[in-house]
């Protein structure tokens, strides 16, 4: 007998939940092809069918600026955090977070991350079943029009399923095994091939496509690169009365002062600094954590001004290693 | 002692010195009597000081385990942080975090020359590891410190060349003389010959980027190992932990590999001096 959820009940499930916790989920509101994490009070609006969200999930874990300290005078604390559900979140969304929760917990902790990380639960909706892959609470695998298979995870799962939208159902338990196209490009010595392309002409030529904007980092499930800059309320003895916040927000590697010193600029040339970002995805966490930097969303693809495609980057650089 | 990456402990400024017209040195203490005990710190670790609402400075301890429960850092008053700095008084609150980094390798030094090569306020990171081989000079073979400014009022810690002097060789070295100086004219790299280092010898170099490859060259040239000769690298890190980025330098983490790194380790890397 599998724990199930008819359809029909799903936007009830987002309803009860939403009386005790802010829901939010992928929402396809202003127009069709922009679907935003958003507030949810019900499944109206809500995007499903893998379609993914302008900005990834990590912006409720890693937002694009967020307050790391308070202070008031010599008096530090750190900021309370809310407690939510994200839902709705497709598998492979769903993927990137739990590898983000790798990158940013190990091998060192990000002690703010943690504390933010602690108050997310997940509901992943996918018709794929679920994954070793999954930091999540709640899974629901669409089986078929009809149902869901519900998979409780953890303590908050448990808690959740005992809802009496869930029951026990012993007719579904076929599961279709849809196949999706993998869009992660595979290659057993990828991080060597990328290592090696360093004269590779493909660096010169993007540096004169790519407008250094950083979209691609800040789009990126994966990308986690930051910086930290302070505000303060301007008061008439700053220096006695300071009160204000440290916060910490996206950065990008792509950017030209990403690694400027006092005097002196370490990566001046835009080709190193795209260089780099490949390195860092493709080679350096690969070697550290065993994963590329890449879940193939495509979001960096679909976001680039100069309409600049890693995989097609990556396809030739494999191909031309094999020449 | 905390471990929080985001979230810094307070320390007090005990002492102000000014070390030269644009270096001062800080003198901190802890506030929790329980930190002061707890802290510690290997020679070449670096912190994180903050004032709030200016930011991080990323600094390194120059004083020795042994002055512990007061730690010292020197700082060059270059942008609005650390000329914040510059301006706190005694008894003032600092916010620190750390300490951060991998440490000079002490064990490896034992018996052996130590050549200590700074350019400017690249003396500042070396001078905790000076201060420890200055508590027991048994310990290492020879100490030979060869050190260069841009004139002889920007050399820091003076009186500390003056007083190592007594257990140490000490060669100076300057790009402008004034009429007072006596030392040497011209480029840390002159100082190599004078001090007639050992082919064993241990280097530990620390400056300007600019300065590290025409070094290393004449040290090789001397017969001097790759895996004994020591750089120390600067990037404007933000999280001391691996996180934000902006250390990466080639296959390294200035922050968790280094600062400190072998040029064995360093040789085939694209980044380190560009």
């Amino acid at each position: 007998m599998s724990l199930v959820l008819h359809h029909q009940d799903l936007s009830k499930l987002i309803t009860e939940l939403s009386e005790k916790w802010p829901v939010y989920g992928p929402k396809k509101e202003r127009n069709e092809h922009e679907v935003r994490l958003e507030l949810l009070t019900s499944a109206k609006n809500l995007s499903l069918n893998n379609s993914s969200s302008i900005v990834p999930p990590k912006k409720f874990l890693f937002p694009a600026k967020e307050v790391l300290i308070l202070f008031e005078k010599n008096k530090l604390k750190k900021p309370a955090q809310t407690e939510l559900i994200l839902l709705g979140l497709n598998r492979k969304d769903a993927e990137g977070l739990f590898c983000l929760d790798k990158l940013m917990t190990t091998p060192l902790l990000d002690d703010h991350y943690a504390e933010k990380r602690e108050k997310v639960h997940l509901i992943v909706i996918d018709s794929l079943a679920p994954s070793n892959n999954l930091n999540c609470d709640l899974y629901l695998q669409r089986v078929d029009q009809e149902h869901y298979l519900v998979f409780p995870f953890g303590g908050f799962g448990g808690k959740i399923a005992k809802s009496k939208l869930f029951s026990h159902d012993g007719d579904v338990g076929t599961i279709s095994t849809r196949h999706l196209p993998d869009n992660v490009i595979y290659h057993p010595r990828l991080d060597e091939i990328v290592e090696n392309s360093r004269d590779h002409p493909v660096w010169d030529r993007l540096a004169e496509t790519c407008f250094n904007c950083g979209i691609c980092s800040y789009v990126c499930p994966l990308c986690y690169c930051y910086e930290t800059e302070d505000n303060f309320e301007i008061t008439s003895n700053i220096e006695k009365d300071c009160k204000g916040c440290r916060n910490r927000a996206w950065d990008s590697c792509m950017l030209p002062d990403f690694n400027k010193v006092t005097f002196h600029n370490f990566r001046p040339k835009m080709k190193d600094r795209i260089y780099n970002w490949y390195y860092h995805k493709f080679v350096r966490m690969p070697r550290e954590y065993g994963f590329p930097g890449c879940n193939g969303c495509g979001r960096c693809i679909t976001a680039c001004p100069a309409k600049i495609n890693y995989r097609e980057v990556l396809k030739e650089l494999i191909k031309d290693e094999q020449k | 002692m905390s471990r929080s990456n985001t979230l810094p402990f307070q320390m007090k400024v005990t002492k102000t010195v000014g070390l030269s017209p644009t270096v001062k040195s800080l003198k901190l203490g802890f506030n929790d009597p329980k930190l002061a005990t707890a802290f510690s710190f290997e020679p070449g670790q670096f912190i994180f000081l903050s004032i709030p609402g200016y930011g991080d400075s990323v600094l390194t301890i120059t004083s020795a385990v042994a002055d512990l429960p007061q730690i010292e850092v020197a700082v060059r008053s270059v942008g609005n942080n650390t000329k914040a700095i510059h301006r706190l008084k005694i008894g003032e609150t600092v916010f620190v975090r750390g300490p951060f980094g991998n440490h000079f390798d002490l064990k490896k030094m034992a018996g052996k020359e130590v050549i200590i090569i700074a350019g400017g306020i690249g003396l500042a990171p070396l001078r905790s590891l000076i201060k420890t081989i200055e508590k027991e000079p048994q310990n290492v073979g020879e100490l030979k410190i060869l050190a260069g400014a841009k004139e002889p009022e920007d050399f820091i810690f003076k009186s500390d060349l003056k007083t190592w002097s007594d257990f140490a060789q000490v060669y100076l070295t300057v790009d402008q003389a004034d009429k007072n100086w006596t030392g040497y004219i011209g480029r840390v790299t002159k100082l190599i010959k004078e001090a007639k280092i050992n082919q064993k010898a241990i280097a530990v170099l620390c400056g300007p980027p600019v300065m590290f490859l025409p070094l290393i060259k004449e040290l090789e040239g001397l017969g001097l190992k790759d895996d004994n000769i020591y750089l120390m690298l600067e990037r404007r890190m933000k999280c001391g932990i691996g996180k934000c980025q902006h250390c990466t330098c080639g296959d390294r983490y200035v922050c968790l590999d280094g600062p400190t790194f072998s040029w064995l380790e360093l040789k085939d890397n694209w980044e380190a001096f560009l």
